[in-house]
């Protein structure tokens, strides 16, 4: 231990508890099995098991972050700087949990869950929200062929709503 | 959009790609830098995808706390790294520490932006990169290897300075992964009073990490 | 294709031939813009694994025909992401899969798969879209190649009812893809929030 930082008071680690510590024990173990539920010690306990242990990036995620960072973007690239020099630090950093990370909880805390659900965290902005495609096109598509352009408009189209996603995560204004 | 032929080769190159055991000698990885700096996205893919997955699970991922956070971080990292290539300078010890930096620094950026206690903060990470500024760059795997460690030490330190038989909870239910009623039974309680013991515990470690930062700065 | 699958496509086809001479009518609904799936890196993830397959599939499509349905089939079989819930994108992209592996067997006379595509396409895109206008497009099509290999292989009667479906097919795809361009005029087709 630290000889110059004396542990923090602490109570009796076996004392009964009181009614808030049950309630907030109860909480705590509901958050660890669910990740969708807002808790401050179950992303710490998270983060401790993630720290000990980190979990490999899955290959195709890696190789779709990695084709998107190479896609040529519509818009100036250095806008991105710009705008993140302008972001105030201020906010809560929100990180929506993918289904692996549900699974991987769900893992380790071994703790029967209801459906994995993605984790809504509070947001100041309303994300953008996945939504029909139709509004892209305006014409009806031709009898054969164009299915690849199409798929190339519609990834075009939504990679910019998740860095619009992202930006507003990070408070970027 | 990808064109036809980068689509391709992506394909292939990226089926058998590994991460850090990809053998590639320095000259080699000149090369695809000097490719890279020129415009050649096929190369600078190829550095990407051996440097991601050491990025994530070594740097982001123990500094960040969260998966998500994490995905994000490397996404940003990714960007940064394509608009900035260009001005990259090859100093002879590879591209991984220049990424490794810039990695880093977005989780800087993050762990500025967030409220919540984790394991490091963002002067815990300034001071980190800081110090590695006096050294030498270390490679990918050595770098990887010491990263790993350092967060290992740091879940370890911070168990030290809490409570005994808070640590132990914390080291039997989330560092070893037992089930609530096994880690229940190596501490000889109940299972619902090893959740009241857990929640002492975590409540502990946040306190600590709260309050320690201070005392070190 | 296991022949539970072919029972449903046909049972599918088939109640899309009746559900035709009743008239299609699908509904517009638009995507909530609350309570959906957020625009996240799983969603891009897919998208992105999507193009890329559909760019190898464009460079294989001229001269290795069956190793661009397989590319295609990995994207079909893929998982999605957010499991258990209705990512419109993903429909979309899986709608228009689907077609473009229809077509492609049409391209090499598998009729019978073609038209299983068709049926699997048309359940990504239940409502009034081109995605929906396209896919009874490629189903009619399909149709009236069959039409022609029955009448070649002297089956008139066979061929007239496979004719039939055709125009039944084709004029559906027309009053759909009408259908989305007057209420795309109108401003209703456009989901709340706007696409850009």
């Amino acid at each position: 231990m630290n000889p110059k930082s004396p542990p923090i008071a602490e109570t009796d680690p076996d004392a009964p508890p009181s009614e808030e510590e049950l309630r907030q024990a109860a909480e705590l173990r509901e958050a660890l099995a669910d990740p969708s539920r807002e808790n401050d010690s179950a992303a710490l306990a998270r983060a401790v098991v993630l720290a000990h242990s980190p979990r490999p990036l899955d290959d195709v995620l890696h190789r779709a972050l990695v084709a998107q960072a190479l896609a040529p973007r519509p818009g100036s690239v250095t806008n991105l700087s710009a705008v993140r020099a302008r972001r105030a630090r201020t906010g809560v950093l929100v990180a929506a949990v993918s289904s692996m990370a549900v699974a991987a909880a769900a893992l380790v805390f071994q703790q029967p869950s209801a459906a994995p659900v993605a984790q809504v965290e509070p947001e100041t902005t309303p994300p953008l929200r996945a939504r029909p495609t139709q509004a892209l096109f305006r014409e009806p598509f031709a009898a054969h062929g164009g299915e690849s352009a199409r798929i190339d408009r519609i990834a075009s189209a939504r990679a910019s709503d998740l860095r619009e996603n992202m930006f507003a995560r990070w408070d970027v204004r | 959009m990808l064109s036809p032929v980068v689509a391709d080769v992506w394909s292939t190159m990226l089926a058998g790609v590994g991460e850090a055991e990809t053998s590639r000698d320095l000259e080699s990885e000149r090369l695809a830098v000097v490719l890279a700096k020129q415009g050649d996205r096929t190369a600078l893919g190829e550095l990407l995808v051996a440097y991601g997955p050491t990025l994530y699970r070594s740097v982001l991922l123990p500094r960040l706390g969260s998966e998500a956070a994490a995905k994000d971080a490397l996404a940003e990292t990714y960007a940064k790294v394509v608009e900035r290539i260009g001005q990259f300078t090859w100093q002879g010890v590879g591209l991984y520490p220049w990424v490794r930096t810039v990695a880093l620094r977005v989780a800087i950026d993050m762990l500025r932006a967030r409220t919540r206690v984790v394991l490091w903060d963002a002067e815990d990470v300034a001071a980190e990169l800081d110090r590695e500024q006096e050294v030498a760059p270390a490679d990918q795997r050595l770098s990887a290897m010491r990263d790993e460690k350092a967060a290992r030490d740091k879940v370890a330190a911070a168990l030290l300075r809490i409570h005994p038989r808070y640590a132990r909870a914390i080291q039997v239910r989330l560092l070893d992964e037992e089930t609530r009623e096994e880690a229940a039974r190596i501490l000889e309680v109940t299972p619902a009073t090893f959740d009241v013991l857990l929640h002492r515990a975590l409540s502990a470690l946040r306190k600590d990490l709260a309050g320690h930062g201070r005392d070190t700065a | 294709m296991t022949t539970p699958r072919f029972l449903v496509v046909a049972l599918v086809l088939g109640a899309l031939a009746g559900g035709c001479a009743r008239g299609d009518r699908p509904t517009m609904h638009h995507a909530p813009v609350d309570g959906g799936v957020a625009i996240d890196t799983e969603v891009m993830a897919y998208l992105s694994m999507a193009r890329a397959i559909h760019h190898e599939a464009n460079l294989k499509e001229d001269d290795d025909v069956p190793g661009a349905i397989a590319a295609l089939d990995r994207l079909t079989a893929a998982k999605s992401p957010h499991a258990g819930q209705r990512v419109p994108e993903i429909e979309d992209v899986l709608a228009d899969t689907y077609a473009r592996v229809a077509e492609l067997h049409l391209r090499q006379g598998a009729l019978a798969k073609a038209k299983e595509s068709v049926a699997a396409g048309l359940t990504h895109a239940p409502e009034a879209s081109y995605f929906r206008g396209h896919l009874l497009e490629v189903g009619g099509i399909t149709e009236e190649s069959r039409a022609a290999e029955l009448r070649d292989a002297g089956r008139p009667g066979e061929a007239a009812a496979a004719k039939a479906r055709a125009l039944e097919l084709l004029h559906q795809a027309v009053l759909v893809q009408e259908r989305v361009v007057r209420e795309s005029l109108a401003g209703d087709a456009t989901p709340k929030g706007g696409d850009r």
